[in-house]
This record gives structure tokens, sequence and C-alpha cells, in this order.
């Protein structure tokens, strides 16, 4: 699954460019101008494929949608391809800052370390197979927020 | 002091000649910074792109942006952005900022400091009014202009000069929609809301690419439709488009005959006995103007329209020219869907909603299109009512908010007033408090002919802030040429990077952009919206506002302006609200816009009003009216129904030049990719231009994907790569090439055509041909 998370700078999907490049580790914060930004695609899209054809289909080893459905994935999530940068450019995403209150009192569930704003779907990300955060030790529990609050990252 | 002695110089001089004062010394108004924040602290405000007007929350941690995230509470957006919102914090830390003014001499352009760079705008400003008068003195400015910018630019030049030369670019995007607004309602902008994009049941997009363009408002459609099954996308188009992905009909024309669309659909409508009569009878007019009205090709082209009042019967016999098969001949459009779009209009139970920006905009009929789309709402009563209405989109951020109601184009003052109405001016004049014949009731020249006046050497000195016009005009290659020629030309560019405008600047002057100072926007459902400094801008940065008050005060106009640099900008919107107060225009006050995330007017007593011209929504209708169109009162409170007839476009397709060339945009890169080039992630995802081409075209040329071609139109060439079958699909004979990339301009071939009546030029249809290299 680590694949999924390599950016594969295509240029077939595209049509343009110059030839197949490396597959390149990319850092989390090349994919995500900020960690509130949706994620670039990091793999090449095939004319005519759709991105729910793998994404929220069960087993198809596609990473799973946070949020509700929203049809036009592509108003956020956009393809990569080889470019050299435009200009340079200063900005530094920083990792985001957890909220003030990380539990209410010792023993207590943890609350949410980070914003839950298009992040509606918690297992799509700590389900059976983590991606980002940390495997949820009792999934079955399926009303997370019931005990997990908020802890008012990001606001 | 000075101040007071610039303005007894003024009174001496009666500032006719401009007299310029000199030896003030510039103050920044940003230079003390946003607050300091240990921790992250969020801040509502506006996306700097589109004229959708998301609401963003803004996280800076002293001065400095962290983070962007969508504004939940904003209605407009409820939380959601598109992703060149979510790129928002990367478009303020290009390493290429310009922080310093910058001067030409002897040809280069060297660093200079505020004071020489002011100083030497008010002199060549000064010395050229003095010279030349009003009428060479040319403000070019934008729809991304904030508010305050707009308004310092418009009274300066009006209330202080004396000309009328003060335009913006969006002349080039809305131009068509203010006087098709004017000519139908008699008052600019949209009745309708948002809001009606979530209860429609049928949505006609009328040459709009609504899913790259506006992606958040398509959001909304998406969601409408799925909770409404039943809601039908209509997608009327020359181009397939991700809008049409969603589409339940794509009804596909020939460029130029949606005239004839529109028109045969109202024929059905008629024949079909769909029309609401009763709505008619109480609400509409009819009237007819000239036809045969040219297409702004030659200089110094005029045309004045002459409307006379028509009658239904006549409308009918007019129409005759539009019957089914006609309408198919010339449109492509089977006679089937021409009778499925008339039904499903004239369907009294379904709630109809039109919407449409540049395709019918940009158009050498672009006033008529606008007509005609209304005429459809109109004659079925498809209008003021939830989820039924025609609902022209706007393009860029405060083309409405600035350019339409603060009123910088060359004919318009603040609230739908204009420079040529007596009445209009004698109000200006006295809000502005000068005397009356101050105000040149001439107006200026419209954006093209301005650039036309410019290359000819008539106007002689040019400021252009917020935009990029030699990127973004037509006929590129004769203003570029003209741009270059010297000859005592001065241009002033007020830009945040280096651009294909600012190379040929005379002065360069660094501006604060978005969150870094106070701001207001205006979107396209009459939303005005506020925000605060946020972040503190690179050292060196002034605000465009401020820079023209600056030099304004240079000239002795100071007494015209604001001085206290912490107030100023609350002051200029205060004066400007004056204009728009019982006009049924009313902006919201500056404390309720701080307060809230924006108010629709007219906001009368704190509350603003979704829907105008419905009584229990718009507080000017009276009780018992039910509709009135209370700002036609030429027509009594009602509104026009339009004779405008099928025009041949400016150019078409012909031996030498066999295909149709359209622009416009992508979803990632915003108008000349300034901003968003700058963006590492949205750069990757389109690095450069293309053209589009048919694979039956790209085949008789043995021409491959991916492959450079070129594209020669009558006025240029352009090499680029050719893109066959990608998101987008032109049809057989047709080319699309956005026009962002400034190294491969799609702006060196088209036309500089115009429609007569809005001035706007005609960016989708011109004549190419497609060569291999
Ligand atoms: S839809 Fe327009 S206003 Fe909203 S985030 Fe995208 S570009 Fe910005």
């Amino acid at each position: 699954m680590r694949a999924a998370l390599l950016i594969v700078l295509s240029i077939a999907a595209l049509g343009l460019g110059a030839g197949p490049v490396k597959p390149k580790a990319a850092s989390k914060l090349e994919r995500q101008m900020t960690p509130y930004a949706p994620p670039v695609i990091p793999h090449p899209v095939e004319k005519g494929q759709a991105c729910t054809d793998c994404h929220g289909v069960p087993d198809s080893g596609a990473p799973d949608l946070p949020h509700r459905m929203i049809a036009n994935c592509r108003a956020c999530h956009i393809e990569q391809q080889a470019a050299k940068p435009f200009r340079g450019n200063a900005f530094k995403a920083e990792k985001e800052l957890p909220g003030p209150n990380r539990a209410t009192f010792p023993g207590a569930p943890p609350t949410i370390p980070h914003h839950v704003h298009m992040r509606e779907v918690c297992v799509a990300c700590h389900g059976k197979e983590p991606r980002h955060g940390a495997k949820a030790p009792h999934p079955e529990r399926a009303a997370c927020t019931q005990c997990h609050l908020p802890s008012g990252a990001g606001q | 002091m000075r101040d007071f002695l610039s303005r007894r110089d003024f009174l001496r001089t009666g500032a006719a000649a401009g007299a310029v004062v000199g030896g003030l010394t510039a103050i920044n108004p940003l230079e003390a910074g946003a607050a300091p924040t240990k921790d992250v602290a969020w801040e509502k405000s506006v996306c700097r792109f589109c004229g959708t007007g998301c609401g963003v929350m803004v996280g800076t941690r002293n001065g400095k942006i962290v983070a962007v995230q969508g504004d939940e509470k904003n209605p407009t957006n409820k939380g959601l952005l598109c992703i060149k919102g979510y790129s928002l914090p990367g478009i303020v830390s290009g390493q290429d900022r310009l922080t310093s003014p910058m001067i030409r001499k002897g040809g280069k352009l060297v660093k200079a400091t505020w004071d020489e760079a002011l100083d030497l705008v008010a002199r060549k400003f000064g010395e050229t009014l003095k010279a030349h008068g009003p009428e060479s003195v040319a403000m070019y400015g934008s729809g991304q202009w904030m508010i305050t910018d707009g308004y310092a630019a418009s009274k300066w030049f009006r209330a202080g000069m004396g000309s009328n030369n003060v335009e913006a670019n969006a002349r080039l995007c809305m131009a068509s929609a203010v006087t098709g607004f004017m000519t139908t309602f008699g008052s600019d902008e949209p009745m309708g809301c948002y809001e009606d994009l979530d209860l429609c049941d049928v949505l006609v997009l009328w040459g709009n690419n609504m899913a790259e363009n506006h992606p958040v408002l398509f959001s909304r459609v998406l969601e409408n439709k799925r909770k409404n099954p039943k809601m039908q996308l209509i997608d009327l188009a020359t181009r397939r488009t991700p809008s049409t992905d969603a589409a339940d009909l794509y009804v596909e024309f020939q460029p130029q005959t949606d005239l004839a669309l529109a028109n045969g659909i109202c024929h059905l409508l008629i024949k079909k006995g769909l029309v609401d009569r009763d709505f008619v009878e109480k609400h509409v007019v009819f009237k007819k103007g000239k036809t045969g009205i040219g297409y702004g090709l030659e200089d110094r082209f005029k045309f004045a329209d002459e409307a006379k009042l028509s009658t239904f019967d006549e409308f009918t016999t007019f129409l005759a020219d539009y019957s089914p098969d006609k309408v198919e001949k010339l449109t492509g459009v089977p006679v089937a869907t021409l009778e499925r779009l008339a039904d499903t209009f004239g369907n009294s139970k379904l709630k109809v909603m039109s919407v449409w920006c540049m395709g019918v905009n940009q158009h050498s009929r672009g006033t008529w299109m606008n007509n005609l789309i209304y005429n459809v709402h109109l004659l079925t009563g498809q209008i003021c009512k939830p989820g039924a209405t025609p609902m022209s989109l706007t393009g860029q951020p405060s083309a409405c908010g600035t350019v339409r109601e603060v009123g910088t184009l060359a004919h318009r003052l603040p609230a739908d007033m204009v420079v040529m109405n007596p009445e209009h001016r004698a109000l200006a004049a006295k809000i502005w408090k000068v005397p009356v014949e101050k105000l040149n009731p001439k107006p200026g020249l419209n954006t093209v002919e301005m650039f036309r006046a410019f290359d000819r050497g008539d106007i002689k000195c040019l400021w252009i802030q917020t935009t990029n016009p030699f990127v973004s005009m037509p006929n590129l290659n004769r203003y570029r040429k003209g741009a270059k020629k010297g000859e005592g030309r001065f241009i002033v560019v007020s830009d945040v990077y280096p651009t294909e405008t600012t190379q040929f600047a005379d002065v360069i002057l660094p501006a604060a952009m978005w969150v870094e100072r106070e701001g207001m926007f205006g979107n396209t459902e009459r939303r005005t919206q506020q925000w605060n400094q946020l972040a503190t801008p690179p050292k060196g940065c002034m605000a465009d506002d401020w820079q023209i008050l600056e030099v304004a005060r240079r000239m002795g106009y100071g007494h015209l302006f604001p001085t206290d640099p912490k107030t100023y900008v609350r002051e200029l919107f205060e004066e400007y609200r004056q204009f728009t107060l019982g006009n049924g225009k009313d902006v919201a006050s500056y404390e309720d816009l701080k307060s809230h995330r924006g108010l629709r007017w007219p906001v009368v007593n704190g509350k603003e009003t979704a829907r105008r011209y419905v009584e229990g929504e718009d507080p000017y209708v009276k009780p018992g009216e039910g509709i009135k169109f209370y700002k036609n009162k030429a027509d009594a409170g009602k509104a026009v129904v339009w004779l405008r007839p099928f025009e041949p476009a400016a150019e078409a397709p012909d031996k030498d030049y066999p295909l149709w060339l359209s622009t416009g945009r992508v979803i990632e890169h915003w108008h000349t990719g300034t901003m968003t080039r700058r963006v590492p992630q949205l750069n990757r995802a389109v690095p450069k231009a293309f053209v589009e081409v048919h694979p039956e075209d790209a085949k008789a040329l043995g021409i491959q994907d991916g492959q450079t071609v070129r594209v020669v139109s009558r006025r240029g060439t352009l090499d680029l790569p050719a893109r066959i079958d990608g998101r987008c699909k032109v049809q057989k004979g047709h080319l699309f090439i956005p026009f962002f990339d400034e190294s491969l301009l799609a702006n060196l071939l088209t036309l500089d055509s115009y429609c007569p009546i809005s001035a706007e030029p005609d960016y989708k249809k011109c004549s190419a041909r497609l060569e291999r290299v």
C-alpha cells in the first residue's frame, strides 16, 4: 500500500511532456498545499477511467473516501505531471497543529487531534489499513464521534 | 498642513490643469503589519479567485499565512472550496514578489523609492492632463480590484481630473451581462441567488463550463441532483467539458447560433401555447432595436441603439424566421431537442434556471444573447421564484462588487448611474463635494478603444492595476506593439509579480494583495464581503487604493480623499455607500459587513435580500405588487422582451482558415496564471497551454496527441502541443486554447471584434488553420 503514497509523476495521462519519469517518493507536503488541502492524485489517470471505479469500492485496494461523496472529484483532486516549477515559491506548509485538549481527563477517550471537516468517515484512515493515523483498536464500534470529540484543531 | 495648501492651490487653479504638488512623503498604512499572534489565529476572508466568492478561513501566525480552510459558516460554499481556493496560501509567497518601486531609466527598470515613483507618476499625469486634456490619461483596473480600489480610481479620475477614461478588465468578461441587465430590467445584476441552484428542477447551462469555472457552485448543483434524482442538467454548448459529463442532455450547437437557438425556443413556446400570458401581461413590454449593428473592428467604432416599442404580435411575426426546421439547419440542434427545450421551459410545474458566463458574454452579440435568455424566462414566468430564475455568473471576485456596482467602466457612476445623465452627475457631484461642471458628461473610451487610442498615441498616460492586459487583450500583436512604441507614452503598472505587462512599464508599483490588506469583494449573487488585514505584506508593498490616494494628493486632489491611514478604507466605503442608499442597490453598512459572512444587497435596516423584485423578499416591492421590476422606471416597472435576430459572427471559417477557434480557462489556472502558476501543485497539474483538436482533424493531418502543431490565424501564429480527446472534447472543425500561458499566448490569434452595445470582445470565435511543424 505504500506504493499508493508515492507520487507517480505521470505524463501519459495528459499526453504532454517528454517521456516517463521515475516515481519519486513524495513528501506529504508535496501532495498537499497545507494539511487542509485535498491531496493531489498520486497516480496516472487512464482515459475514460472514473475515480469511483476504485475509490470507495471495497477491496479495490484504493484508499476509501474520507468524506461524503462529492461527485466532481476533479474540482479538488488534480493530476500531476513532470514539470519544472514556473517560479520559486517560499511557502512551507506546517504540520497540522493539534487542538488544545487531547483528552479531557486521564483515561478518557482521546479527542480528535486534527480538523474533521471533509474527514467525516473516520475508518477511511483509521480502519483495517490505517493510512495516516493510528489504527483504531475497536473499529467495530462504528460511531466513533460518540466518544472521540473534535478537539478544535484547526479552528 | 500640506493638504491644506494643496486645497488652496486647487481652489485657485480650479485644478483644471491638475497642478502637481509634489514634495509629499509617502505613508504606507500596511507597514504596521497585521496583529501579532503566537498561535495560529483563524479569521474569515474570501477566495481571491472566481466570482463564486467562497468564504475561507485563513490561519495566520505573526502575520504569516499558515493555512486556508473552507469557511463552513459561509452560506456561499458551506465549507467547500475548489483546488484553487485550497491553494490560496501559495499565491502570496512566490519568491519573485515585487517589493520595490521601479522606474525605467535609459531603457532599463531600476529600483526607486516610493517617493520618487509616486512623484513621477503624479508629475506625468499632471503634465499630460495639462498639455493634452482629460482624454489623454487613462486607468485600466480590474474585477479583482477591491471595492475601495475601484472607488478611489473612479473618484480621482471623474471628480479630480474630469476624465472618464477609467475602465476595468471586467469589460472583457461582464460588460454584455451589464448591458443585458440594463436593457431588460433597467438595473444591473441578478434577481436570483445561489440557493436557486439547490432548488431548481432543471438547470440549463448556456455555453457555460460551470464544473471548471465555478466549481463550488457546480458542487451545489450536483448535490441538488443527488437529493432530487429527477433534477435535469441540460448543457447547451459548442464543446464537451466536465460539465457535460454530469449532464442529462447535451445539446451541441454551432458557434454564434445560440441567438437562433433562443429565438427558436421562443418560437415554439408561442406555437405550443406555453407562454405564461398572465405574467407577460403584467410584467413585460416588447421592444426592438437596430439590426446589422457591426462588429467594432474599426478604430473609433461608434454605435448607439435606438429602442422602439413593439408588441407581442410583432414579436410573434419576428419569430416566424425561427421555425424549428430553420433553426435546426442553422444550429445543428435537432427539431426534437428544440421541442424538448421549449416543453421544459414552458412546463409551469418545473422550476427552470439558466446560468451562463463567458460563452454568452464574450460574443459579438453578447448583449442580445443576454436579452434572449431573459426573453425565454420572461415569456414562461420562470423568474423571481425560488429555483426558477435566469442567473448570469461572474468570473472575477469583484467584477460585481467593484466594477459593476462602483461603476469603473468609462460611462458609469456608482449604483447603476451613468455620466451622461445630468441628474446622476448632480448626485455624484453632491456626494463628491465638487462643482457639477467638474464631471465630464462624455463617456470615456471602452477597453478595446482605450488600447487602440494608446497604440495611436491619443492616450499618453496609462495606469494598469491588478490585471495583465498584455496577455488577456484580444489581437495582442497590435496592442503589444503599441505598448512598445514609446514616443511619449507612459505606462504605470501596479502588480504583485513580474508579468508580461510589467515588462512594458515605465513605472512598476509593488502591490499588497488579498489578506495582506483589509478588503471587500462583491460576488455573483450580490453578496458584499469584507475581511480584515490578516497578513503582513512583504516590506515595500502598498495597497492599490492607497497608491491612488498618494498620487491624487501629489496632484492637488488630496481634499477629495481620506487621509487617516488607519480608517481610510472604512471612510472610502462609507462615502461610496451613500450612492447606493435608497436606490435599490443599498450595500450593507461597514459594521454589518464586519460581523457577517457577507450580505446581499439591497440591504435595508440590516436585512439582506435573497431575491430581488419579489414582494416579501425585496423591501422595495410594495405589498400587493407581487413581482415588480421597479428599477425599470422608463417602462413602468416592467421588463423588456427584445426582438433580437440572429446575425453571423465577425469572422467564420473559410477556405484559408477552415477551423473555429475558441479560448477559455482550465480549472487549475485562473486568468493569466500569474498567481496559480506559482503554486507548485497547480503548475504540475497543467504546466503549459495546449490546443484541443478533434481526433478526425488530427488524423487528417497525421497529428498525434502531444505533438507540437502550429495554429495560424489572420493575426498571429502559435506553436503548441495538440491535445486530442482530453478532458474536454471539441467538435470536428473546432480548436480550443486556454489563455493562461504567458509563453503560449492564445490571444495572439484572437480577433478584437466586440459587441457594439457592450463593447465586450468575442474571445470565443475566430477562424484559424492547423499546420504540422
Ligand atoms: S469556486 Fe471560485 S471562489 Fe470558490 S474556491 Fe474555487 S476559485 Fe475560489
